[in-house]
């Protein structure tokens, strides 16, 4: 058969709206110097899905994961909690600038991370299902308050060859790591 | 043991009478020759057996699987147990509640009141009934007196279908089975303790449940020595126990892995001391603390992100956790690792490698873990 330029056009349509995993969108303050960031505090994501410990586990391998770059020392969860106690924060997934900076002083990091967990768990299509994962996540410079990184990630879903094949997509810890992995990528970029 | 010389004065009686000799004077029942097969860790340990801990997550038979455990360790080598009325005694007379571990109060009392040598703890981690029965336990041994010391540790988890061999014939059906067979590897591995002397009986070492990502300290020396206390797990899953079979199996490996490992019991009791409480891992403060109070280099700790109870008869065990290591002293994180497994990574042909049982999936990811924070990558 001979690929007439329609058709091609019509493939490569196909192939852009078959992709899967959302295009990344970040933001990256262009005149912040990220190399003078020593410590991260990561502080808990706050949850907008079902399962009431999706956040905690998201949370617990960015920070793992984060760390083992060894691009900052990432204060120990327990410690930021600590933190989080000492220095008043109402809602410890969305502290306010005061809070950042009371934060940042009592924890003694250059900037403090927060998420937002969108998506955690099963999704359904048709009769095929898969794990999805959706989060957000920004980094909040202390000495200022200012958001000077913001990054997101899709991992998992239904794709177009699971719909004609089947197939139940990839367990969750693997697509969680895949997100993480992906975020961190935007942030070193 | 008595030996008897013929009084003929005849060379040849005499010879005969100094074999008869020698060959009477070979007893001394299991063990081998007099003189030999002495334990070169204890000569004739008495231990004092406790209660076992049942992190099951559903009743067991107690009193059932305490008697098979009993005749189990029983027989293995020169051992002298100190079971039943008398333990419960002296349990009630030393207000001794927990029964799953051993702190210096626990320990100088046994010593004197008892007058053991050790205290064997069992750990029920797995127990189903049913057609397809899964049973899982993990013994220490643990020795008395002013400092308690793990001597000897190991664990064992299966179920009736790990090796069905052909045409299902190797399939076991009836939990006593199981437990026997679990129990007879267990009773091994005391005896091969009692002979040579080291108590250390890691997991087999499996480099498809390694870390997915890992952080190891440059300043952690993998010549050093370091002593270290297993703090309990935060659990983040439906699995009530999930928490306490990590921060055991962990205890394990590390003990396996030449870490001064502190008995589970001696963390406890200075947590309570101490009114440490964890909430969503242990801070700063708790590590120095911590590290004072027990006299360790590190504070280890962690995440139970997911590990279903029981095992699955036909499918893999999965489980994930992350570990936290902190030098009180420094107060700085010296390890920090994320694993996530199941048990069917890297089976290809007839289920060979398959781990059915969590706490056998957490004990080589374990291991793994122990494996990298003592020698780095």
């Amino acid at each position: 058969m001979i690929l007439t330029r329609f058709n091609l056009a019509l493939a490569l349509c196909v192939l852009a709206l078959t992709s899967c995993g959302g295009r990344a969108r970040n933001y990256r303050k262009s005149d912040m110097d990220f190399g003078s960031i020593q410590a991260v505090a990561v502080m808990p994501f706050q949850n907008l899905t079902r399962d009431n410990l999706a956040s905690e586990r998201v949370r617990d391998v960015f920070a793992n994961s984060l760390l083992a770059t060894e691009a900052f020392y990432v204060v120990p969860s327990g410690e930021v909690l600590r933190g989080v106690s000492l220095a008043g924060v109402a809602v410890s997934a969305a502290p306010n600038v005061d809070e950042v900076l009371k934060l940042g002083k009592q924890l003694k990091v250059g900037a403090v991370i927060t998420g937002v967990l969108k998506e955690y768990g099963e999704v359904r299509s048709g009769t095929t299902s898969a794990n999805v994962i959706s989060v957000t996540v920004q980094m909040i410079e202390s000495e200022t308050g200012q958001v000077v990184w913001s990054g997101s990630s899709t991992k998992g879903g239904v794709s177009l060859g699971m719909r004609i094949f089947g197939g139940g997509g990839q367990p969750m810890n693997a697509i969680t790591q895949e997100a993480v992995d992906d975020l961190l990528d935007q942030l070193f970029d | 043991m008595t030996c008897s010389i013929s009084s003929s004065t005849s060379t040849v009686q005499l010879a005969i009478g100094l074999v008869l000799a020698v060959a009477l004077c070979s007893c001394a029942g299991r063990g081998g020759a007099v003189g030999s097969a002495i334990p070169v860790g204890a000569s004739r340990l008495r231990v004092a057996v406790f209660p076992l801990e049942n992190l099951s997550s559903g009743p067991i038979p107690a009193r059932e699987v305490s008697e098979r455990l009993d005749l189990a360790i029983a027989g293995a080598g020169p051992i002298e147990l100190v079971t039943g009325q008398r333990v419960a005694e002296f349990l009630a007379k030393n207000r001794i509640r927990w029964t799953a571990g051993v702190d210096r109060h626990v320990s100088v009392a046994a010593r004197h009141d008892l007058e053991v040598d050790a205290i064997l703890l069992a750990t029920v981690e797995l127990y189903r009934e049913g057609e397809t029965p899964a049973f899982g336990v993990t013994l220490r041994l643990v020795s008395t007196g002013e400092v308690p010391r793990i001597l000897w540790m190991d664990g064992r988890s299966r179920t009736g279908a790990d090796s069905p061999g052909m045409l299902g014939l190797g399939v076991i059906r009836d939990m006593h089975d199981l437990q026997q067979d679990v129990l007879r590897d267990l009773r091994a591995s005391l005896e091969a303790y009692l002979r040579s002397g080291d108590g250390k009986r890691p997991c087999p070492e499996e480099r498809r449940f390694r870390p997915e990502v890992a952080y190891r300290s440059p300043a952690l020396d993998a010549e050093q020595r370091y002593s270290v206390a297993v703090l309990p797990f935060v659990n983040n899953t439906p699995n009530s126990a999930a928490g306490e079979i990590v921060a055991l199996q962990m205890v394990r490996q590390l003990h396996a892995a030449g870490f001064e490992v502190l008995d589970p019991g001696a963390v406890r009791s200075a947590m309570i001391g101490y009114r440490v409480i964890l909430q969503g891992g242990a801070s700063l403060d708790t590590a120095r603390i911590m590290t004072g109070a027990l006299e360790v280099n590190i504070v280890l700790t962690g995440t139970v992100r997911q590990m279903p109870a029981g095992a699955s008869p036909s499918g893999a065990a999965t489980a994930a956790f992350s570990v936290t290591a902190i030098d009180g002293k420094t107060n700085r994180l010296v390890w920090e690792s994320s694993t996530a497994s199941r048990g069917d990574a890297g089976v290809v042909l007839f289920d060979r490698g398959l781990i059915r049982t969590a706490p056998e999936l957490v004990c080589r990811m374990a291991r793994q873990v122990a494996g990298e924070l003592s020698a780095g990558r």
